[in-house]
């Protein structure tokens, strides 16, 4: 029996999953400051996010063709090595949502294709040079990059508006994040969709569905966006809480700068093909405009463990990759594939439940919180 | 030059971009602000006020919809 078309069935599957989960962890990026805030009502922000996380995805394809052909090599690796890449991403993304941290989905999601080529494959699998200029560099610039725009912003607007009354100041720049939180889930939309739609085309291509180099077909960008869509309106609320409490406490000019510093390096980026990811994107926007009132008002060591989060989601995505490869080769076939994307669910479910039995929801995402990392005070 | 060298040189391309349009769309976005207040305030800068708000908030708008339109000119070239 022929079970090629089922595991491709399979991986796609795999691939919307992971959309789900990406929405799900990075609706942080564009609701966090506005929630932070008040100038959205946490439901209403998840909702709009959702809603223009949808028709983002359909204003570029160049991040897409970036993932799809520029990370590993499709015609040396298999579409097992493409769904334990998946898993990988998924299971990582799964980690730092339970602790709250908002690591980039993006650099799980390359993590866990490249760990897993490379064990699989081999070196060869791996495109180094495109992990290096398109993925590596820029996620060490982009933060600085983001900081030094909502940095900029928020001196620039400071200056212009000192001599506007603060409360109207405060609340002009409340309703115009609603604009800037539109922009920047439009961005993500636009960027991190394309990911997943980069994701299936490998999977097509390596599974000889599709040619190499073909644009997404209308099904992968609709499924893609809707996958990431619903995953924005469930809302990662820790990380929303991490995002727009932790870092620093924010005001409406400040989160509007930085919304607006995010989405224009986003927009920017996703319309000359690379995957940024997000996430650091707008913390680093948070952390630039909150410098502006002043260095002691950032939370430094929240930042400091962000930092280390983000250096060790590459190699922590593709270990997981790995293992889930090692898993599916060991049981073997179909079932080695079937039983890992059970076992990973499962492992989905086992989060949910204890991130359940400390719960950060709509309800008390603006808490105050005490202390370290997951220390919050219930409201 | 190195294909290194050439995604390096657009990526700055990129952050230049960004920094100017996101520095860009925040500063017409206050500039609004101040008119709506000075007009809020009333006497002689009223209207001037309400035209430099309804300018600077016109301009932000047409802002995002001229960058999304070139992003989906962008697209339909992939196509």
């Amino acid at each position: 029996m022929d079970t090629g078309p089922l595991l491709l069935t399979v991986v796609v599957a795999a691939a919307l999953v992971f959309a789900f989960t990406n929405g799900f962890h990075d609706a942080a990026n564009a609701v966090a400051t506005s929630v932070a805030t008040g100038a959205l009502r946490p439901y209403a922000a998840v909702g709009l996010s959702a809603v223009l996380n949808f028709a983002g995805a359909f204003l570029s394809l160049k991040v897409a063709a970036t993932v799809a052909e520029g990370i590993v090599d499709s015609r040396v690796i298999t579409l097992p090595v493409v769904f334990a890449g998946l898993m990988g991403g998924m299971l990582w993304n799964l980690v730092t949502w339970y602790l709250g941290m908002p690591s980039s989905s993006s650099h799980a999601l390359v993590g866990g294709l490249v760990g897993t080529a490379f064990v699989a494959v081999g070196a060869s699998a791996v495109k180094g040079m495109g992990v290096v200029s398109v993925v590596l560099l820029p996620a060490l610039l982009s933060p600085v990059a983001a900081a030094l725009v909502a940095g900029a912003g928020s001196w620039v607007v400071r200056w212009v508006t000192r001599g506007v009354p603060a409360g109207m100041r405060e609340r002009g720049f409340r309703a115009g994040q609603i604009g800037s939180a539109s922009l920047v889930a439009l961005a993500h939309g636009a960027n991190d969709a394309q990911k997943t739609m980069g994701v299936i085309m490998l999977a097509l291509v390596t599974g000889g569905a599709v040619g190499a180099g073909e644009a997404p077909a209308g099904w992968v960008v609709v499924s893609s966006a809707a996958a990431m869509a619903a995953g924005t309106f469930f809302g990662g609320w820790r990380i929303v809480r991490t995002v727009g409490w932790g870092l620093v406490r924010i005001r409406g000019a400040e989160g509007f700068t930085a919304e607006s510093g995010t989405a224009a390096l986003v927009l920017v980026a996703s319309d000359s093909g690379f995957p940024l990811s997000t996430t650091q994107v707008c913390c680093g926007s948070v952390v630039g405009a909150g410098i502006h009132q002043g260095v002691s008002r950032v939370r430094w060591r929240v930042v400091a463990e962000l930092a280390g989060v983000w250096l060790v989601t590459l190699p922590g995505a593709a270990a997981l990759g790995a293992l889930v490869w090692w898993g599916a080769r060991w049981v073997g076939g179909m079932q080695g594939v079937g039983l890992m994307f059970v076992l990973v669910l499962v492992a989905a479910f086992w989060f949910y439940v204890a991130a359940d039995l400390r719960p950060v929801n709509a309800s008390n995402v603006n808490a105050e919180r005490v202390g370290r990392r997951m220390k919050w005070e219930e409201a | 030059m190195t294909v290194f060298d050439g995604e390096m040189r657009e990526f700055l391309r990129v952050v230049l971009v960004a920094f100017a349009g996101g520095v860009g769309w925040v500063t017409v976005y206050a500039l609004g602000l101040v008119g709506v207040s000075a007009a809020r305030r009333g006497g002689g800068r009223r209207a001037v006020g309400w035209v430099l708000a309804v300018v600077c908030f016109l301009v932000a708008v047409a802002g995002v919809v001229v960058g999304l339109r070139l992003m989906l000119a962008g697209r339909r070239g992939l196509e």
